[in-house]
């Protein structure tokens, strides 16, 4: 699995937390808005049809007054056909600019009143009219037509309402049943639906609500025409309210109201989307809010998430240096309280680290030391047995006087080389030992080789390591004189330079190759011979003891000898009692 | 660097928050750019007489109401005005519109036109007359054949299969006029009884039109005559009307007007084809505005013509299409 940053943790789950919290809030602000917006939306879209009802009604109404005055002023006359009926008819009808006309028919047709007195068609078969026969069929009740063109004068084709009713008259003394007709001009009412705004592509239409005709409509031609719909059934379910019709293309707000007096409903029309604009309005701003909002959130949350984890990466990062191997970095502990307390424990364990290594460093030193001195140790038998067989066979050969001397020299490596436990020894007693071991092996190899020493008397108090001469003449010996034919010669100096002891054993001897020399001075050249306590030996102890810079240099040539210079600081002739014995 | 890059982009994001934040609260500010720019329609009407081309415009503007959009409307003065209408037709592509509907006076002389309508990728919806000179998105117009065939069908009801039948054409009809005649002379065909004998063409005038019909029937015994458009319709029927033999010769127009209406009433003639020119007037707005929205529009509509007889004149249905206007 892979493994996620606390930053990004921290931020994305604030962000994620507050985009929850702010959509739940905005869903809900936002319903609740929508849904107000759509009762104002109901709330104004019907009070408008109400308003046009209402006034539709009232006109109505007022007309349906006027007429009712007409007709009750002809039910009382005595001559319908009287000047003075006529004039007062005139005066009624001057009260209203809307009126076309006023007829009065008797049940057969024949024209009695008319107002104004414009020729009528020659065409007209008023007995066949629709007001004509609904008046007499159903007497002294007003009935109002739907809109429609009036087929009555020449060369007129208005639109009108039509108002009739059955009327009994005295015409020349005589009782008459006849119908009174009304024509009131439609275009108040065309004016009055046309001015309504119901936002800019909404509109108002007439129903009848008998028939379920369309009585007004702005595009009537276009429903005539199938070309367009309009949903005239969920209209005539219902008689009052606001509702919202999604059978069409767009949704539509439809509004109702019925008119009482004419049995027509005024129904609005609105289209949702321009209802809703400000609930869109609304919305497109809070989406707008929500992306912004939530960016803010996001912004913030990464710099608290960044407020967290920068100290923690810091730790981190002072931790990795502490990894590359630097101890003595100390963490620092900026930030929170949690950080300071870890950087702390940090330090203290780094502390408590530290010790540790120094204690192993310590232990694995001086271990190393043990195991030297382990070494050195071990020359003494080797060397002793060979020594001892040395002078064996003098005694066997009763020369007494060398075995004397054999048995001082080795009576006196001994002493030197035990030297009260210390390693470090002056350069007088180290050439001491040297030369004795020198005079044993002479007895040994009968004066094969001889010897010298020059020895510079400054050099001499200085202290050495003990038993570095020693291994490097027998390793001149056993490798240079010994193979070679003739007679050798080792020397042996000492001397100080500037502030380094030099210290040179040069034989005459069997030299070594260019090869073979580097094998010398890698180290990788194991002696089989000798007393075990080889040139690596000496090579690592000068090394350990004083440093990398100093050790051994060889110089050889084949069939001319071999020089090793031995370099070292010189040292303060007390540090010999001072000692490396911890 | 990375760290340098992510601050800037922490400020921008902080900007942005910023801003969406101020549009959010105060959303009026940018109130104008968001409103959809409306479209603009160019519409060119044969001429700017007659209750046809009144009713189209009434039709355009009940559709710019409906689709908020914005319509200008020019007409020659002069039906069959080529050169005129052809120059403003010119000039209003000047005014690059997003659509332009035209009812043209004439066919090949627009080749021209359509050519440079086409070059600016300006849509030309053809009403009432097709053109076929050029690349136009639509044409919308009745189906004046089949007009043609309808008035020959009732002329033949009319006269029971049998007689002789004159044609009263408008000399300026154009590519209309013939199609309907042409449907005439087709469907005659389907009558045995029924013979074509005369054919003549008047002007735009009424007067030539009577003077016209005067002549055929001074020439011949005729049983019907069909008038191809509003005025050879005035005039012929008010020859029969002079001669009192109307309802003896059946009359069968083409349009309406209230003279007409009038004399239909009166019988002096007995039937009138009457196009929709409200709903053409609509329609063509309506896919004009789809074809400048860059949407697919239906190559050919045909409307419906009604056959309006005394009889059916003030049903519900006819009165709006035959006296659209509320007075």
């Amino acid at each position: 699995m892979q493994r996620r940053s606390i930053q990004f943790i921290l931020t994305v789950s604030f962000t994620l937390f507050s985009v929850f919290i702010i959509l739940s809030v905005s869903i809900l602000l936002f319903s609740r808005f929508s849904a107000t917006a759509q009762e104002n939306a109901f709330r104004n879209s019907q009070q408008i049809v109400d308003q046009v009802s209402y006034n539709l009604e009232n006109y109505v109404e007022v007309t349906s007054d006027l007429f009712n005055m007409m007709h009750h002023a002809l039910g009382q006359s005595e001559n319908v056909e009287s000047d003075a009926m006529r004039k007062q008819l005139e005066s009624m009808m001057s009260t209203r600019t809307d009126t076309v006309s006023l007829v009065l028919f008797d049940d057969k047709g024949k024209l009695l009143i008319d107002l104004p007195n414009v020729e009528l068609k020659d065409t007209l078969k008023i007995t066949e009219e629709g007001w004509f026969r609904s008046a007499l069929d159903t007497a002294g009740h007003l009935s109002i037509s739907l809109p429609h063109v009036q087929n009555l004068y020449k060369q007129q084709y208005r639109w009108v309402v039509s108002m009739s009713k059955s009327i009994t008259v005295q015409h020349n003394g005589k009782q008459v049943h006849g119908v009174l007709l009304l024509d009131v001009n439609f275009s108040t009412i065309d004016e009055l639906s046309e001015r309504i705004s119901l936002g800019q592509k909404g509109y108002v239409y007439m129903l009848d609500e008998s028939a379920g005709n369309i009585v007004y409509h702005p595009q009537l031609e276009l429903i005539y025409a199938s070309l367009k719909e309009e949903n005239v059934e969920l209209a005539l379910k219902h008689t009052y309210g606001s509702f919202i019709d999604k059978s069409g293309d767009d949704a539509k707000m439809i509004s109702v109201q019925t008119i009482g007096n004419v049995g027509w409903k005024v129904v609005g029309v609105s289209y949702m989307d321009e209802v809703m604009t400000t609930s869109w309005e609304l919305n497109r701003s809070m989406s707008k809010l929500l992306i912004a909002l939530v960016l803010i959130v996001f912004l913030l949350s990464s710099l608290v998430a960044r407020r967290i984890s920068r100290p923690i990466k810091r730790l981190e990062l002072s931790m990795k240096s502490v990894e590359r191997g630097d101890f003595n970095k100390v963490v620092s502990g900026e930030g929170p309280l949690e950080i300071k307390h870890l950087a702390d424990r940090f330090n203290i364990m780094i502390g408590t680290i530290k010790q540790l290594m120094t204690r192993i460093v310590t232990e694995q030193e001086s271990k190393r030391k043990y195991e030297l001195e382990a070494l050195q140790a071990q020359i003494n038998p080797h060397f002793l047995y060979n020594t001892l067989n040395t002078v064996v066979r003098m005694v066997g050969m009763n020369k007494n006087e060398e075995v004397i001397t054999t048995i001082t020299a080795l009576s006196k490596l001994f002493r030197i080389s035990i030297g009260k436990g210390r390693s470090l020894i002056t350069i007088a007693d180290e050439m001491e030992h040297a030369r004795n071991y020198l005079i044993i092996q002479q007895m040994r190899f009968k004066h094969k080789f001889d010897y010298s020493f020059d020895l510079q008397q400054e050099a001499l108090v200085h202290p050495t390591l003990k038993l570095i001469v020693q291994p490097l003449i027998e390793n001149a010996l056993v490798h240079g004189i010994e193979p070679s034919v003739d007679k050798g010669h080792i020397a042996v100096s000492a001397r100080l330079e500037g502030n380094e002891i030099v210290i040179q054993i040069k034989d005459d001897g069997l030299g070594m190759s260019t090869a073979q020399l580097s094998q010398i001075q890698a180290g990788t050249v194991v002696s089989t011979k000798g007393s075990g306590v080889g040139i690596t030996n000496v090579q690592e102890r000068i090394k350990l003891y004083f440093g990398e810079m100093y050790g051994l240099h060889f110089e050889s040539e084949l069939e001319v000898g071999t020089t090793i210079t031995i370099r070292f600081p010189a040292l303060v002739p007390s540090q010999i009692d001072g000692g490396e014995q911890s | 660097m990375v760290k340098h890059k992510s601050i800037i982009v922490s400020w921008l994001l902080f900007l942005a928050a910023l801003c969406l934040l101020y549009s959010a609260l105060y959303p009026g500010t940018q109130e104008p750019q968001e409103e959809e720019e409306s479209k603009t329609i160019q519409l060119i009407l044969r001429t700017s007489k007659g209750d046809y081309w009144k009713n189209v415009t009434m039709g355009a503007q009940a559709a710019v109401k409906e689709f908020g959009i914005t319509l200008h409307v020019s007409a020659p003065a002069d039906d069959g005005d080529i050169d005129g209408q052809l120059q403003t037709a010119m000039q209003s592509l000047q005014t690059k519109p997003d659509a332009i509907v035209l009812g043209a006076n004439a066919d090949s002389a627009f080749e021209g036109f359509l050519t440079e309508a086409d070059k600016r990728h300006i849509p030309v919806i053809a009403i009432d007359s097709l053109l076929t000179s050029g690349e136009i998105a639509a044409y919308i117009g009745t189906d004046n054949y089949l007009a043609g065939k309808e008035a020959m069908r009732e002329m033949a009801d009319r006269l029971g299969g049998e007689g002789d039948v004159a044609i009263v054409a408008y000399s300026k009809g154009g590519i209309n006029g013939k199609l309907r005649e042409k449907g005439i002379r087709d469907a005659v065909n389907a009558y045995p009884g029924l013979k074509l004998v005369d054919s003549q063409f008047c002007s735009d005038e009424y007067g030539s039109c009577q003077a016209a019909v005067a002549d055929m029937l001074n020439k011949q015994q005729l049983d019907g005559i069909l008038s191809l458009n509003t005025e050879t319709s005035i005039g012929a029927a008010l020859e029969l009307k002079q001669r009192q033999a109307g309802e003896k010769i059946k009359l069968i127009g083409f349009d309406s007007s209230p003279e007409l209406l009038e004399l239909l009433q009166e019988n002096q003639l007995q039937a009138l084809i009457v196009q929709n020119p409200f709903s053409m007037g609509y329609l063509s707005v309506k896919h004009a505005l789809a074809a400048a929205s860059g949407k697919a529009v239906p190559e050919r509509i045909e409307m419906n013509m009604e056959l309006i007889t005394e009889d059916n004149m003030f049903w519900l249905k006819n009165q709006k299409l035959l006296f659209p206007v509320v007075q």
